[in-house]
């Protein structure tokens, strides 16, 4: 392994591969911030120019993009509420509170250092455990999935305060009720569509986002008069003090196992992996909002870093973003999988290192330009609030391309907005629009490998695992109660 | 009050849900199916109205009130963002944008008109020059 390490090393630091990690950091934070367009887009817009590449330079500077998007989508999720990728939705709850409050700037470094270390403790787990964690990922399928989501969906309504449990579980069955419009993806039935056209695919997510986080705020800061304080970044602010550092290492720790191990299952990705990360900080940790930042960003990173594991040693993409890279490996004449390792080591080694160099170069970029970015929220609430507008109503029109997109944007704006007046939680309703799809499929596929009889399922290992912990997680409420009894 | 309606009209909704699951056409193949089109978006709208009749039997929880000047000038905000939906066929995504820049920073009370141009022109411009020349992203007319 430390030979396959080196020879990464000696692929990814040649001048020309840092250059295009470095072009590649920088295009993917300029693209993940635009509105609308996600890593997906970015490594999609960056095709051409691999193209011109050798493969290892071409693969190395898609690393770069991907993360860089990733940040960049984490940046207007902070400042603005409006994050334009699932997978930085969750750093939103805390993050944007926090710009709110005047610590935009202290926001953004957290989510760069835990960017960093998470998509660097990814890193060192891929290079050491990638061929061990495939067999793990292969060991996942539809049972398991469901009984996952289900352990995801459960976790946010009975997880929650006992005061928000019931609004918690309504915002929560909002969002799956709006993810089963469109056409049932196994019967080909359209569902709630009216005979429209322009819902038979379904909601869009960004649109969805844009609507409850983005447009939803908007209409707030309108009707509260409450424009976020205006934040001075100066250096010290980027400088973590160090009882915080040494408070959030534990919590980056934590969430980078926890998003690493869910970015390896494919289709689980980032997205549930920040979610899982923020909801286990929030419930166990300190609960602080620091930490509330930190986790998700280092769990949607690792995440990330982890979806490369069934990419390349088993040769399945486990997300829309590793689909997009296995077309830019097929498109070099590279096959993904068990073979890429012995084959071509040097392909394989240096797009890990790459990865890890990828992270230090997006710090480095990253860092100086935040108090750039905080100066965004310095506007008067009066140009700050169409400037919202614009950019969640922009973001949804370059996505779907609709003009009817936008009138559902506003209708659910609205809803978002009356929701958030009466204090009933908008997290769990885009978790449940999110998973409703992959939950109704999944349950749909156990139900196949079922057919042969229940027992069938109880012989498979993790679903048994899962199964309890859903148990333990319902009977948390009992076991709370009990323990407050002796009290009263 | 309005939180007791805001209950209402959510359950309504769900029941309207769940009454629309059930006119879900089914095929002769997956009909059967324990799990078929209809299971899920019963199940969620049955629980919903579920959970809803449960808070409206409960105790209302404080809420602000808003002031109905607020109140007008979110509408008037509302009425800007159904203008700049209908306006983009006529006009384009960019003079569209333009105009709500201008339009809602205008009725939000920013009455300067140098930093209100600037946005309104800097922006729409910086989005073409770099979404749609830029990158390349096509845009319908």
């Amino acid at each position: 392994m430390l030979e396959g390490i080196a020879t990464g090393f000696a692929t990814a630091f040649t001048l020309a591969n840092l250059g295009w990690v470095l072009f590649g950091c920088l295009a993917g934070t300029l693209i993940g911030m635009l509105p609308g367009l996600g890593p997906i887009t970015a490594i999609a817009l960056m095709i051409p120019v691999s193209y011109s590449l050798d493969p290892a330079g071409g693969l190395i500077m898609m690393a770069g993009v991907y993360y860089g998007a990733v940040f960049g989508g984490s940046t207007s999720a902070i400042l603005i509420n409006a994050p334009g990728v699932a997978s930085t939705v969750a750093t939103s709850f805390d993050g944007y509170p926090m710009a709110r409050d005047g610590q935009g700037g202290r926001a953004l470094a957290i989510a760069a250092y835990a960017s960093f270390a998470g998509g660097t403790l990814g890193a060192v787990a891929l290079m050491l455990f990638a061929g061990y964690l495939a067999g793990l990922a292969l060991a996942f399928q539809s049972p398991e999935y469901t009984l996952l989501l289900l352990l995801a969906l459960s976790s946010v309504v009975v997880l929650a305060s006992p005061g928000t449990r019931l609004p918690s579980l309504v915002t929560l069955l909002i969002g799956l009720m709006l993810g089963t419009v469109g056409t049932d993806q196994l019967a080909g039935i359209p569902r709630f569509t009216f005979g429209r056209l322009d819902l038979a695919d379904g909601l869009n997510f960004v649109l969805v986002v844009m609507a409850t986080f983005a447009l939803a705020e908007a209409f707030r800061m309108v009707l509260q008069d409450d424009a976020p304080a205006s934040p001075s970044v100066s250096g010290s602010q980027l400088r973590l003090p160090l009882d915080t550092s040494r408070r959030l290492l534990p919590v980056v720790g934590r969430s980078s196992v926890i998003g690493f191990l869910t970015g390896v299952l494919p289709g689980a990705g980032a997205t549930l992996a920040s979610f899982f990360a923020y909801d286990v900080e929030k419930r166990m940790g300190d609960g602080s909002r620091e930490a509330g930042v930190a986790a998700p960003e280092a769990a949607n990173n690792a995440a990330s870093t982890g979806s490369f594991v069934p990419l390349l040693t088993l040769g399945i993409p486990g997300s829309g973003t590793t689909a997009v890279l296995l077309g830019v490996m097929l498109s070099y004449g590279l096959q993904p999988g068990p073979r890429l390792l012995s084959d071509q080591p040097e392909i394989f080694w240096g797009v890990i290192v790459s990865m890890y160099l990828g992270n230090l170069i997006l710090l480095a970029l990253n860092l100086p330009l935040i108090p750039l970015l905080a100066r965004l929220l310095n506007l008067p609430a009066p140009l700050l609030i169409p400037l919202i507008i614009g950019f969640s109503l922009v973001g949804v029109y370059l996505t779907t391309l609709n003009g009817f997109d936008l009138y559902l944007m506003l209708g659910l704006a609205l809803l978002a907005l009356v929701l958030r007046w009466f204090a009933f939680p908008l997290a769990p309703l885009l978790l449940g629009f999110i998973l409703s799809g992959l939950l109704e499929e999944n349950a749909r596929r156990t139900l196949f490998i079922a057919e042969g009889g229940w027992s069938v399922l109880l012989e498979r290992p993790a679903f048994v695992i899962l199964g309890i912990l859903i148990l333990l997680v319902w009977l948390f409420p009992v076991w709370q109660r009990l323990r407050a009894a002796p009290r009263h | 009050m309005a939180y007791r309606l805001t209950l209402l009209g959510l359950l309504l909704a769900g029941l309207a849900y769940t009454w629309l699951a059930q006119q879900i056409p089914m095929d002769p193949w997956t009909a059967e199916e324990l799990i078929n089109a209809r299971t899920m978006p019963t199940v969620y709208g049955a629980l919903l109205s579920l959970t809803l009749l449960i808070l409206l039997l409960r105790s209302i929880p404080p809420v602000a009130a808003v002031p109905a000047g607020r109140l007008v000038r979110g509408a008037g905000v509302a009425v800007l963002v159904v203008a700049f939906a209908a306006l983009l066929g006529p006009l384009n995504l960019w003079m569209g944008l333009g105009l709500l820049l201008l339009a809602t920073g205008w009725w939000l009370g920013e009455r300067r008109w140098l930093p209100l141009l600037s946005l309104a022109i800097s922006v729409p411009l910086l989005g073409f020059l770099g979404i749609e020349l830029g990158l390349g992203v096509y845009l319908p007319d």
